[in-house]
């Protein structure tokens, strides 16, 4: 599904990603652990192609992200869902609007903004059952910014449902959370990804909420320090 | 009549307005977009923005004539400069990731400028759309110095013909609209739903482009080709003529310009302080007695606010007039304008920032037996103190613009060696001043940049 190639990212002198090679198969639950620094949000903007790392490949489907242009990054893109640290929701929409926008990747300027400020019954009731599978469907019609920091994550997940990607990425979706609001969001994407037998790739700064995924990759200084079932020696360090 | 000068100036503003939307909001986001075609737009918006209004009226006099079109230009191209600085910014400064989410998940580059950027940004874009229909407004005087028509040549043409019963009447008329325009601006600002924010900014653009075209000899050809009919205008006169007898001019000029914006702007801080103690109503009506609030205690107030307001609402080339008419022709007229207006300006903004400052200092003071006045000299005024001198530098980088502005309807000044050059067609030497003017302002901005970068430091470093 999503496969790094020996990738290296600099910024100036700076080694975010020091030669990582990581191969992510269909359908896997993934944590990404490590300090921040580690270089965990280098690694997400490199998964859906934000840029082209310094040295290395990154593989989406088989096919370098560096190749891809246009509509054709476009493409692939809409088959990955991103669920931001800071949710990445536009305050002043409303939920819906900001669920739907999850569509995006699959219209044009004009429909998107159609969808956005008209959007149909169907439509509607799109985002009212992506919502519902987060428990927050009374939600629908409030604006953004009348949402605390746990519902906001969950419009976010919401969006990434209604999406539906093949390939689920979160960077530390459970941040600026309180630990059980933490379990919880961890919880709802892990249950999404098994219903939907989506992949999801999610990095976590408690190492406890990485027990339920398959497997956990610890990064530190840009290396991958450890790879292994999850676990296994989650309290080691 | 009046009520025809009154659409003939809404028409000019609504059309110079249409023109800064076109050209401020592609520049902005241009500008954004970064690159080196980003890098040159920014620059090209720098310098158009160190150029004073009315010399850059007087520039498109020179390439245009006379008339609308010169005077409805100089107004779009100044204000779209303004535009695109303040949009760029403010594009800037929002939060970048519900773009940078669309853009993750495929959605096209507009699309995620569209709805992930520009609702971040609205408010403030809807701000600054209306505070340059503020300042356009203000500005229909200067196009009414070059001939465009509206109120702005009615109190330029009344002021030549000394038929001062009509100049203070359009004057009047003028404060008037700009009242009622700077009333619909801050509800556009503060209440309106978005789309009719949109809506009343889509209208008065096309009633002004409309009004223009209908009133008679404009066509739209004529607007369209305007901007690029100056550029050529500019090459055409190059190179400027830097001759010995052209620079001292130019030196005894700035050196007026510079002692009119300084009389001009401390002159008019120390007016604005008494003003603004009495314009906040903490301390105007009786907070600091500690007495509450006595019902006599509002008359002062409430006739300190209603003058600020009035003065504010005098556009400054207007008051400049008026105080040539009073004071006679020369450097000392522009200083009594250009005073008169920063008391308007800084007598509200230091209200609004002795209404902000802390209380709790103050409060302890009043709670020992302090003197009321002791204890706001003491307790209110270095809680506000930052706030009231980055108002003071930010007054004086506009005053440098006006004192050259004013220079050019006789105070003198380098602003009236162009003036002169303009009009005994001297166009190399015309350009040779608007460099030195530009300079003097790109000086002044640096001064006032560096205070106030000291003044951030200070703040910090507390």
């Amino acid at each position: 599904m999503l496969e790094f190639i020996d990738v290296e990212q600099r910024y100036g002198k700076h080694t975010a990603l020091d030669g990582i090679s990581v191969r992510v198969g269909r359908g896997e639950r993934l944590a990404l652990v490590g300090p921040s620094g580690a270089g965990k949000t280098t690694f997400f903007r490199l998964a859906y192609g934000a840029f082209v790392p310094t040295s290395g490949k990154v593989l989406f489907d088989g096919i370098d992200f560096a190749t891809l242009h246009g509509n054709a990054l476009r493409e692939a893109r809409s088959r990955i869902a991103v669920v931001f640290q800071t949710h990445g929701l536009v305050e002043r929409l409303s939920v819906r609007a900001n669920v739907l926008a999850g569509t995006f990747g699959k219209r044009s300027t004009i429909d998107a903004l159609r969808c956005t400020f008209a959007p149909n019954g169907g439509e509607t009731e799109a985002a009212r059952s992506a919502l519902e599978s987060v428990r927050l469907a009374e939600r629908l019609r409030d604006r953004v910014f009348a949402l605390s920091g746990g519902q906001r994550q969950r419009v976010a997940i919401a969006r990434a449902v209604v999406q539906q990607a093949e390939l689920v990425l979160a960077d530390e979706p459970a941040a600026s959370l309180d630990p059980e609001l933490a379990r919880e969001i961890v919880d709802l994407m892990l249950a999404d990804s098994r219903a939907r037998g989506t992949t999801l790739i999610c990095s976590l700064h408690q190492p406890q909420l990485a027990e339920s995924f398959d497997r956990v990759i610890r990064l530190d200084h840009g290396r991958v320090v450890s790879d292994e079932a999850a676990g296994t020696s989650l309290f080691s360090i | 009549m009046i009520v025809q000068l009154a659409f003939e100036t809404l028409a000019i503003a609504g059309c110079a307005f249409a023109i800064a939307l076109t050209l401020g909001l592609p520049a902005a986001v241009i500008v954004v977009r970064g690159g080196i075609v980003g890098k040159i737009v920014a620059f090209l918006a720098t310098a158009v923005r160190a150029i004073p209004d009315l010399v850059l009226a007087i520039i498109c006099v020179a390439a245009l004539g006379l008339g609308p079109v010169a005077g409805v230009t100089a107004l779009g191209i100044n204000t779209g400069a303004v535009l695109a600085k303040l949009f760029a910014e403010l594009l800037l400064a929002v939060r970048r990731e519900p773009e940078e989410a669309l853009r993750a998940i495929g959605a096209s580059p507009l699309t995620s400028f569209l709805i992930g950027l520009v609702p971040e940004a609205w408010p403030g874009l809807v701000g600054f759309a209306a505070y340059a229909l503020e300042s356009i407004i203000r500005g229909s005087v200067i196009v009414g110095i070059v001939g465009a028509g509206g109120l702005g040549s009615a109190i330029v043409q009344s002021f030549n013909l000394a038929n001062y019963h009509e100049f203070f009447m359009y004057i009047a008329w003028l404060v008037v609209i700009v009242i009622l325009v700077d009333a619909l601006s801050g509800w556009l600002r503060e209440r309106a739903p978005a789309f009719a924010a949109v809506g009343v900014f889509c209208a008065i653009a096309a009633a002004g482009v409309a009004g223009i075209a209908l009133s008679g000899n404009v066509s739209g050809s004529d607007l369209a080709r305007a901007l690029p009919r100056v550029v050529h205008f500019l090459a055409d006169e190059m190179p400027p003529d830097f001759s010995a007898k052209v620079i001292a001019t130019a030196t005894d000029g700035i050196e007026v310009t510079i002692v009119v914006a300084i009389v001009g702007t401390f002159g008019g801080a120390l007016l604005a302080v008494p003003l603004a103690l009495l314009a906040a109503p903490r301390i105007a009506l009786g907070w600091m007695r500690g007495t509450g609030y006595a019902p006599w205690s509002y008359v002062p107030m409430i006739i300190s606010r209603f003058g600020l307001a009035i003065v504010r609402a005098i556009p400054p080339l207007a008051l400049g007039l008026l105080a040539l008419s009073i004071v006679g022709l020369g450097p000392k007229a522009g200083a009594v304008a250009l005073a008169l207006h920063t008391a308007g300006v800084l007598g509200k903004l230091f209200g609004e920032s002795l209404e902000i400052a802390p209380l709790t200092e103050a409060e302890s003071l009043v709670a020992t037996g302090a003197p009321a006045t002791a204890a706001a000299l003491v307790g209110l005024v270095p809680g506000a103190l930052n706030a009231l001198l980055s108002h003071l530098a930010y007054r004086w980088e506009w005053n440098v613009r006006a004192s050259t502005t004013l220079g050019m309807i006789g105070a003198g000044g380098i602003g009236q060696a162009i003036f002169n050059a303009q009009q005994l067609l001297f166009y190399h030497q015309l350009i040779a001043y608007v460099i030195f003017a530009v300079a003097l302002v790109v000086a002044g901005d640096v001064v006032s940049q560096a205070f106030r970068a000291r003044l951030h430091l200070r703040t910090v470093l507390r």
